[in-house]
């Protein structure tokens, strides 16, 4: 299984939320979701409906990292939400854990406010907690269901846990540059193989951080230059590739629109070369021939959406 | 003024954080930056915010050496004081170019004035200039009176006017601006505007705008521009920014009290919601 890891933007859960028809007829997707904003009204709700609808699997976290909503413990205004939720009882609630996490308090607060009796729950080791080895013990009698594990760490230390869980590794396999110019001379890498060896490896899944990449950025600038970033399988039973198609005229942050005709029109001379037609790459060939700017947040929520097919279709061909 | 008053000063005044109070978004930033100054002035907590930030600007204007002084002085001095914030557009931080300019005031002229604080080199000033004059033709340095005969020389033989400041406030013009018109550049003038003031050019001049899809738009409209010429698209331009005179908050602007935020309150321009966000705001004292 594919856990691909979202943070709850607009345009990430809008990019979950369309696909969903897609990702519940294929059934090889889970998304993780670590929602940034608070649940009123922020698209949240709308993107798990969708997903529930379709019958698609997710993990929600419930303490986030980043955003308006970053707290170590379960976060106030997620446990509200998902008490007030009719469908949430069979839900996969997530905890992100780290070095700095008090594992004890966590798995207190977690009890307190979540309703434990029929929900999944999904830890996420972003580091490797002090009282790792409390956590069997800890979460004994609670409904664990995946242990996602950052390749960073030995899965060893995790031994334990993995011994009840069904493990995901976690990748970042996305080139972060500093600045979108950058993209211009970068040839494409690996995104991915895990796809190839997962199983072999005896994890349950994998996961990446899609085409946006770990670190977290709020709101955003108006950038000099525009890079969409494309990934794709060159050979079947290969790993997964990214590319990233970049503007030329990258002077000043004027004239947005025209950069990203240079950018969409080298993508599509390369999805053409290569008779890629995934959905996400159909909508692309369209700006493109119609000379239209869908805006900045579209062009991130297709990238996205063209990785969560290619990985979908990748894995049910299996 | 001590070090620390000075960056928990220049945190307060800044229109980021009030706009967050005016829109009423939270008033968490100028909240801590108000305490943290009460704390460091030695000042009770029922001193209200009004008097933290009359007794803070106080202290950056003895200091000289504040940005924001300096914006403030140029909006209360002659945007204010000379045009009464009529029939006249001060705009704040405004992006000309590859530089963003201090202030300019567009009435009937459009001058810049870029400030040279104490702690300002003028290293960067030739590439500001040459951007400035690519938009308006007339440019002014600010600078404190000590500073006088370094920016002098400087700007010698050259259209650039120079303002300095002195003891109580005063502004002295050294050198007076004169207009350079023979740099203007449609694209940069072009770019500064918003879509909607380019739109407003491009109709009155052409009667109609090629209908043409969004990602090319910007491309269509520019050789529009440019087939105007730089001296007549920068006369529209100018009028088009005199559109943007203040619309709600000239009374505020005029009234004593807020002297110390009228930078502020000229880039923000806040209806009267957020003008009694603002007031309320103002008129509480600490937690």
């Amino acid at each position: 299984m594919y856990f691909p890891y979202l943070r709850g933007k607009q345009y990430e859960l809008l990019a979950l939320k369309e696909l969903s028809g897609l990702l519940g007829d294929q059934q090889r997707v889970v998304p993780i979701i670590e929602p940034v904003r608070s649940p009123a009204g922020s698209g949240l709700d709308r993107c798990l409906i969708a997903l529930m609808d379709a019958e698609v699997d997710f993990v929600l976290a419930l303490n986030p990292s980043v955003g308006e909503l970053r707290t170590p413990l379960v976060a106030p205004d997620l446990a509200d939400y998902l008490s007030q939720q009719d469908r949430s009882a069979a839900w996969n609630v997530g905890l992100l854990v780290d070095e700095n996490t008090d594992v004890n308090a966590l798995i207190a607060s977690y009890r307190s406010t979540v309703d434990t009796k029929q929900r999944r729950l999904t830890l996420i080791h972003r580091g490797v907690a002090n009282g790792l080895d409390e956590l069997p013990a800890l979460t004994s009698d609670l409904r664990r269901a995946f242990d996602v594990i950052d390749d960073r760490w030995r899965p060893r230390y995790f031994r334990d846990l993995l011994a009840t869980s069904g493990g995901v590794t976690l990748r970042d396999g996305f080139p972060v540059e500093e600045r979108n110019s950058a993209y211009l001379s970068k040839v494409e890498s690996v995104f991915t193989d895990d796809h190839l060896f997962y199983a072999e490896e005896n994890w349950y899944g994998f996961s990446d951080y899609v085409t946006i990449g770990e670190p977290y950025s709020d709101g955003g600038f108006t950038p000099r230059a525009v890079a969409i970033h494309w990934t794709y399988e060159p050979q079947t039973g290969g790993p997964v590739m990214i590319r990233h198609f970049t503007s030329e005229s990258n002077g000043d942050t004027s004239n947005v629109g025209g950069k990203f005709l240079e950018a969409v029109d080298k993508l599509v001379a390369f999805l053409d070369t290569h008779d890629i037609h995934t959905q996400a790459s159909e909508v692309m060939r369209a700006h493109a021939a119609n000379r239209t700017y869908p805006g900045l947040g579209i062009v991130k929520k297709l990238s996205i959406q063209n990785h969560l097919e290619l990985m979908s279709g990748i894995l049910s061909r299996s | 003024m001590p070090a620390v008053l000075e960056r928990e000063a220049s945190k307060l005044f800044s229109t980021a954080v009030f706009r967050e109070v005016a829109t009423g978004k939270s008033t968490h930033r100028a909240d801590v930056a108000a305490s943290t100054l009460r704390s460091e002035l030695g000042l009770a907590r029922h001193v209200t915010n009004h008097e933290v930030v009359e007794m803070a600007y106080d202290l950056m204007r003895r200091g000289y050496r504040s940005e924001y002084f300096y914006r403030n002085l140029l909006t209360s001095k002659v945007f204010v004081g000379r045009h009464r914030a009529a029939r006249s557009v001060l705009l704040n931080e405004f992006r000309i170019g590859d530089s963003v300019a201090d202030c300019v005031l567009v009435n009937g002229r459009g001058a810049v004035y870029e400030i040279k604080t104490e702690f300002d080199s003028p290293e960067k000033l030739r590439s500001q200039l040459t951007s400035y004059y690519q938009a308006f033709p007339y440019a002014t340095v600010v600078a404190h009176i000590d500073d006088a005969d370094r920016y002098l020389r400087l700007l010698e033989g050259s259209p650039v006017g120079l303002i300095t400041v002195g003891p109580r406030d005063r502004l002295s013009t050294i050198k007076d601006a004169d207009a350079k018109t023979d740099a203007f550049d449609v694209r940069t003038m072009f770019n500064a505007l918003r879509l909607s003031e380019v739109t407003g050019i491009l109709l009155a001049e052409f009667g109609a705008l090629p209908a043409v899809p969004n990602g090319v738009r910007y491309a269509a409209y520019l050789e529009l521009a440019e087939d105007m010429g730089p001296i007549v698209f920068q006369a529209h331009m100018q009028a088009a920014l005199k559109t943007r005179e203040l619309r709600n908050s000239r009374q505020l602007m005029l009234s004593s009290s807020i002297a110390p935020l009228r930078a502020v309150v000229a880039q923000l321009d806040p209806d009267e919601q957020q003008q009694d966000r603002l007031l309320s705001w103002l008129s509480s004292g600490g937690a």
